[in-house]
């Protein structure tokens, strides 16, 4: 019962910093409009009508707006405004216009239709301005919507509140950016909780704590420490990179989506279950590794030891890579949503991986401060999971079912 | 009465507990105990089939195993458990 009591909690914490998301992205999201200008008489506008005829029948939230521009010279002015809007010279037609991305020119459904489907996705995903709407060509009954949501953004903006780890949390638009530092913190802890990093680190700690030399104690597990930092960072990196190049991709979010609720689900298992002990496995892996560990460690030559050191730091976890349950590949997933400036993704990352060294940093300076080996206590890694469990399945299923929420760029 | 205590230098848990028996030792000197660390001692996991670590198995005075515990345990418990079994 105090278990449920726990969950309840987390979930109504969490779910009111996911809250404030919801506002900033409802107004766009969704109804999905393409501009379209073409030409009577136009061959390639030709071609492009059956698929848009296709596109505007399987998408019952998109709009085609169709502007014939050869013999309107309204429409032919208006083409210009919005070339003008878009910094682009207009030269010739079929124009699509999708939210501010525009594309010109057809060639097939497998070339141009793809491109325009991609952008009509993305804009139900992200949500899109209208261009029309920015212009002010559109009459008031379109622009009416967006004018009430800023009011209504305004009066939820006063029921935001500042709390630690997960930022301003609650309504209205402004919420978001913080809670994706939090969330980077909470899915980062819970990362670095995985007790699968941490038995190397320990069983190097008992080995330089038998060390005479304090400098050689400090650098080789400075050095172990920083290098599997700097292992993870390429891992988180890659599917970031991995993520950003494939572009929004329903099946790849779904996958992602299924992959967290899974995660959620073990994570919030391993809670319930209370286990705070170690399990016992596959020791004869772990006996190869105290061995290189011993041989590094007690090489004479202090450089040896220390390209030893980082080279093992960086085998083992890669080795280890496998335990961290999809952990990165959700987060990154999330990160590329939110569609920010590269720097800002690294950043992020930088982040990430400082709160998943946490631990680790922890654990390794009191232990050398102490001359002690010293171990966190697993109830603090209960608490991570609980929470770390929650948040993992909350994203799992808006990546499923309204990833625009998940939008925090 | 006698405890085996069961960890590695690797386990967080073990690491965790290293502290409060080293304190009810301090304070109970009559307490027979005995540490193994698994991976110098790997013949003890199958001897106790060990699941995990660290255990704490108690023994009566026949050498009989009459309760174990896993996990990190809270020094109170440790101590409510040795003064029910003292005597075996």
């Amino acid at each position: 019962m105090k278990k449920l009591v726990y969950i309840i909690f987390a979930f109504v914490l969490i779910t009111s910093a996911f809250g404030g998301l919801s506002v900033q992205a409802a107004p766009v999201a969704g109804q999905v409009t393409i501009n379209y200008f073409w030409g009577d008489g136009c061959p390639h506008c030709a071609e492009a009508k059956p698929f848009l005829d296709q596109l505007e029948k399987s998408k019952p939230n998109l709009e085609i707006r169709r502007y014939e521009v050869w013999g309107s010279k309204e429409n032919a002015k208006l083409l210009s405004e919005v070339g003008q809007y878009l910094n682009v010279n207009v030269g010739g037609v079929p124009f699509f216009v999708i939210g501010d991305k525009y594309v010109v020119g057809y060639g097939s459904a497998e070339t141009t239709g793809q491109q325009i489907e991609q952008l009509v996705e993305m804009c139900e995903i992200n949500g899109c301005t209208d261009v029309m709407l920015q212009i002010g060509v559109l009459n008031n009954n379109i622009s009416k919507p967006a004018k009430e949501d800023n009011n209504l953004n305004e009066k939820l903006a006063q029921h935001t509140v500042d709390l630690p780890l997960f930022g301003k949390v609650g309504l209205g638009s402004g919420a978001g950016k913080m809670s994706l530092f939090g969330l980077t913190t909470a899915i980062g802890f819970l990362d670095g909780f995985n007790p699968c990093a941490m038995w190397v680190l320990l069983f190097l700690i008992s080995l330089l704590l038998g060390m005479e030399n304090k400098r050689r104690r400090w650098t080789l597990g400075l050095a172990f420490i920083i290098a599997s930092g700097f292992v993870y960072f390429l891992f988180l990196a890659a599917w970031l990179n991995f993520f950003l190049f494939v572009g929004m991709i329903a099946i790849i979010r779904i996958i992602v989506g299924l992959v967290a609720i899974g995660s959620g689900y073990f994570s919030l298992r391993s809670w319930w279950r209370h286990k705070t002990g170690c399990i016992v496995e596959d020791s004869e892996k772990k006996k190869k590794v105290f061995t290189k560990l011993k041989n590094i460690v007690v090489k004479e030559n202090f450089w040896l030891a220390l390209i030893g050191i980082i080279l093992l730091a960086a085998a083992v976890n890669l080795i280890e890579l496998m335990c961290s349950a999809g952990l990165p590949a959700i987060y990154t997933q999330v990160l590329v949503l939110s569609e920010l400036p590269t720097l800002t993704y690294y950043l992020y990352l930088i982040w990430y991986i400082f709160i998943f060294m946490l631990d680790d940093i922890i654990v390794f300076f009191i232990a050398m401060f102490t001359v002690q080996a010293f171990g966190i206590s697993s109830k603090y890694s209960l608490y991570v999971k609980l929470i770390g469990g929650v948040i993992i399945l909350i994203l799992g299923i808006l990546l499923l079912f309204k990833p625009e929420l998940l939008m925090f760029g | 009465m006698k405890i085996l205590k069961f960890g590695a230098v690797w386990c967080s848990g073990c690491l965790v507990m290293r502290p409060r028996w080293n304190k009810i030792e301090k304070e109970n000197e009559w307490l027979n105990t005995e540490y193994f660390d698994v991976d110098e001692f790997p013949e003890m996991i199958e001897k106790y089939e060990l699941k995990e670590y660290p255990t704490f198995i108690f023994l009566n005075n026949k050498e009989e195993e009459i309760d174990r515990k896993l996990g990190e345990v809270s020094e109170k418990d440790l101590l409510d458990l040795i003064n029910n079994y003292k005597d075996k």
